[in-house]
């Protein structure tokens, strides 16, 4: 079991809301107690995503992932997620995330959960708080496993960016320093 | 051309949002219901087809029996039918394997939904369906022109817009933008009058186990007060801050 996160970047940039999404995960991880892996699509370099403690950063270079096509990367995300035995995957909410995120979860029939504000209350079973009524209200969804016959368990978790920063916040007051 | 348009029944944006239960159920009490907004945008684009290019439009709703009336507006408004999958619309991957199996049997040359419902802001049912359908997708789509067999999308993301070809079977994740507000349309009396004589379709859904479930809901906490606190009182202000804002 181990936590994936896509960190996104625009012309070999990336943009800050990926180091918020891999703080993120990494505090996932911990509380899983298990590895956080980095994917990144074409980016010239990776470097400074290691500041964030992942476990692994994984650089997809391919020729038909040039240009934005959620299909082919989706599906390129899809078999990473398979050979990492990633059961918690986290992507950002733009355009693009939320362009991928469905096509992931139907790929390795995964519970999805989008809006997420904070990190899961509980890993098991999984609940994770989430915005809904356009911000009128929060829900606490449960991801409950999905069953395929040669797949493990997914859950899959897109985070809401412009909610990460205050969630930092709440968890920093109320953890004494520790960064997720 | 065969278009389905999928309807979600949502509150009323205006609606104030209770829950009962020991907030576990969402209070539908004095709540109205209506079309999800993007849908609705999705919807007056299949209209147009249907006018300019005679298209047939199926309006598709997965819900109980208390969601017909919203799409008795949908026929209203113009759709030719309507189908309603009698089962509670309880989580996007459900919904969309709902909707998969349907429009599988019936050979939809295009989908229209809405990128997302105002209720539960998934954003999901969209791609889920063209996935499971292994269909051609493209979301959060503020124009669609339709040219013989091929279609020009224009996609919305974030910093720009694209342009994008592509061919049939198709589906759309529609948002504003793809038309006009003031192009929305308000069913007249005759559309309401001709929207009881057309076909609602009632079947029965699929076997689908939810991936997701709502445990609780929760709602924000009030803002409180603004408290001005005097330029010269410095050491007021970082109290404050620390003590109660907690935010230093």
């Amino acid at each position: 079991m181990t936590v994936l996160v896509l960190a996104d970047h625009s012309e070999g940039k990336f943009k800050n809301a990926a180091f918020e999404l891999i703080s993120y995960g990494k505090s996932i991880a911990d509380m899983a107690n298990t590895k956080l892996i980095v994917a990144t699509i074409g980016a010239k370099d990776i470097s400074e995503l290691s500041r964030f403690g992942p476990d692994k950063v994984v650089n997809i270079v391919n020729e038909r992932l040039a240009v934005f096509n959620a299909k082919a990367i989706a599906d390129a995300l899809s078999q990473l997620a398979e050979k990492e035995s990633a059961d918690i995957i986290v992507l950002d909410s733009s355009n693009n995330s939320k362009y991928l995120a469905p096509l992931m979860a139907v790929n390795l029939n995964a519970g999805m959960v989008s809006g997420a504000i904070d990190v899961p209350s509980s890993l098991n079973p999984f609940v994770v708080k989430r915005v809904a009524f356009s911000s009128k209200a929060f829900v606490h969804t449960e991801i409950k496993s999905a069953k395929k016959n040669n797949l493990s368990c997914k859950k899959f978790l897109r985070n809401k960016r412009k909610s990460i920063k205050p969630c930092l916040r709440r968890l920093f007051s109320f953890t004494g320093g520790r960064r997720f | 051309m065969k278009i389905l348009v999928c309807i979600s029944h949502v509150p009323d944006t205006t609606s104030k949002i209770n829950f009962t239960d020991n907030n576990t159920k969402f209070d539908a009490t004095g709540v109205q219901f209506v079309i999800n907004p993007y849908d609705e945008f999705a919807l007056t684009r299949a209209m147009w087809f249907k006018e300019k290019q005679g298209a047939t439009v199926t309006a598709l709703n997965v819900g109980n029996n208390t969601t017909e009336p919203t799409l008795r507006k949908a026929l209203a408004i113009g759709a030719d039918d309507a189908v309603r999958i009698n089962t509670e619309a309880t989580d996007g991957l459900s919904v969309a394997r709902q909707i998969a199996a349907y429009a599988k049997a019936e050979a939809f040359d295009l989908i229209l939904a809405g990128k997302e419902s105002s209720d539960y802001n998934g954003g999901m049912v969209p791609g889920m369906v063209a996935n499971l359908l292994d269909y051609n997708f493209v979301n959060a789509c503020i124009g669609l022109e339709i040219e013989g067999s091929a279609a020009l999308v224009t996609r919305e993301f974030d910093g720009g817009k694209e342009i994008l070809q592509t061919s049939f079977p198709l589906v759309i994740g529609a948002q504003k933008g793809l038309v006009e507000e003031n192009e929305l349309r308000i069913p007249n009396m005759r559309g309401i009058m001709m929207a009881r004589q057309k076909p609602l379709k009632v079947i029965e859904p699929v076997a689908v186990d939810p991936a997701t479930q709502v445990n609780s809901y929760e709602k924000p906490l009030q803002k409180s007060a603004c408290k001005i606190i005097d330029a010269n009182n410095l050491d007021e202000l970082i109290r404050l801050l620390h003590n109660e804002a907690k935010v230093i």
